[in-house]
């Protein structure tokens, strides 16, 4: 038993040599994931709703950030959505508006802790093992900027709850700092970045109107 | 190309076997003096993955070894490597409708181990030349680290390597000595990690140790 303890540990120490990864080598800036609906032809669109809040979702918590920063988000997106064709329609506007462009906040604070010890004996009878006398805890503060754009024309089939279907989705995310000013210009050149990388989101719009 | 490669590792692999166990039996007796452990710090260049390719130092190779003629050794090794490469941020063609903007570290982290034979030219020199192959089997795992997210594979695969290298023995009276030895090996791991697909590891590279 001892014998294939000491062989387990000397493969768990073998494969334990990896070299770790030093992550300050990675940029600061989110990373930028999009995924699309490429039966829609986004050209059909003309018009978007887009609230004057980000949904903030901290836990089991959700608000609305409407602050000043985050105005400076939305305004970011809504001049991406204007750059591509679109035309924003206001609150009392938005039972007409083809689209909806939902943002959601994630910031999260992820703590892993570990702690490693071996068995009693392993050493001998006169040893007790050895071990961390203190949980090692390794924490990072994390952010996720999510845009989801709502196919609001789309027809539900005749049933009474409206199922909307995502036609664009982003998902950004990466480390959070402690300046919120900072994660907001981080949110905002990922926002830049998801309209750079999804140039199928683009309509030749010819009306006049909406803010 | 990967035939080829494949077709001489076979080769390799027979022409082991046969030099490395055929002499056991003029030489069946136990003799610790002939028995020799290296150690060995190791530079290792992945070639022709795709996935990293940037040298690197940061890997070690043990071996135990045991003299079965004045020309053979035969024994165990076992050795790990890691080679790293950052890549720029840029944009991935995920599937025809994904798309991810991401800058990367990428790892590959290797540990082969297995049997090791060698052919001493000049045995019982100060300098002995010889020409030698490991075969056995290799771990793989290659990870990328992008954002706070990060993926990896890893799997198992045959590996083979053969070798050149010199033992130094500068002390009449002293078992320790030294290592240098140049080496190329292939395994047939497959691993898939975002677009990076490592279909077969090659690798090139260099030992400097002891021997004792």
């Amino acid at each position: 038993m001892r014998r294939q303890s000491l062989w387990f540990l000397l493969g768990i120490f073998l494969v334990s040599c990896e070299k770790d990864v030093n992550m300050d080598n990675l940029s600061p800036e989110l990373t930028v994931y999009t995924d699309y609906d490429n039966s829609v032809d986004f050209n059909n669109y003309k018009t978007y709703y887009l609230p004057d809040s980000i949904l903030d979702v901290s836990g089991n918590a959700v608000a609305y950030w409407d602050d000043e920063l985050a105005l400076s988000v939305i305004k970011e997106v809504a001049s991406n959505m204007e750059g591509r064709g679109f035309t924003r329609l206001s609150t009392e506007q938005k039972s007409e508006a083809d689209v909806g462009l939902q943002l959601t906040y994630v910031p999260q604070s992820l703590q892993i802790v570990s702690g490693a010890w071996w068995p009693v004996g392993f050493w001998g009878g006169w040893w007790s093992g050895w071990f961390y006398p203190y949980p090692r805890v390794v924490s990072f503060d994390t952010q996720t900027f999510l845009m989801e754009m709502v196919d609001l024309t789309a027809n539900d089939g005749g049933q009474e709850e409206h199922i909307l279907p995502v036609i664009w989705y982003v998902a950004t995310s990466g480390y959070r700092y402690g300046s919120l000013r900072v994660n907001v210009q981080l949110m905002m050149d990922a926002a830049n970045q998801a309209f750079a990388q999804s140039s199928y989101v683009r309509t030749i719009n010819t009306e006049e109107g909406g803010l | 190309m990967m035939k080829i490669i494949r077709s001489i590792a076979g080769k390799v692999l027979m022409f082991c076997i046969m030099f490395a166990v055929v002499p056991v039996k003029s030489h069946a007796q136990w003799n610790p003096a002939k028995a020799h452990c290296i150690i060995d710090w190791q530079m290792n260049a992945p070639i022709g993955t795709g996935f990293v390719e940037k040298i690197s130092g940061w890997g070690m190779n043990f071996e135990g070894t045991y003299d079965i003629t004045p020309h053979w050794a035969l024994g165990a090794f076992v050795n790990f490597h890691t080679n790293r490469k950052y890549i720029d941020r840029q944009t991935i063609a995920l599937s025809p409708t994904e798309a991810l903007t991401t800058d990367q570290q990428r790892s590959a982290f290797q540990l082969p181990f297995g049997l090791t034979t060698s052919y001493n030219l000049r045995p019982g020199r100060v300098f002995r030349p010889y020409v030698g192959a490991k075969m056995g089997a290799m771990f793989a795992r290659n990870t990328t680290y992008f954002g706070i997210n990060g993926r990896y594979d890893e799997g198992w695969g045959f590996y083979v390597s053969p070798e050149i290298g010199l033992k130094i023995h500068p002390f009449r009276h002293c078992r320790l000595g030294f290592h240098i030895a140049g080496f190329y090996n292939y395994a047939t791991n497959h691993t898939r990690i975002l677009l990076g697909e490592v279909d077969g590891q090659s690798d090139l590279g260099f030992r400097l140790g002891v021997i004792f």
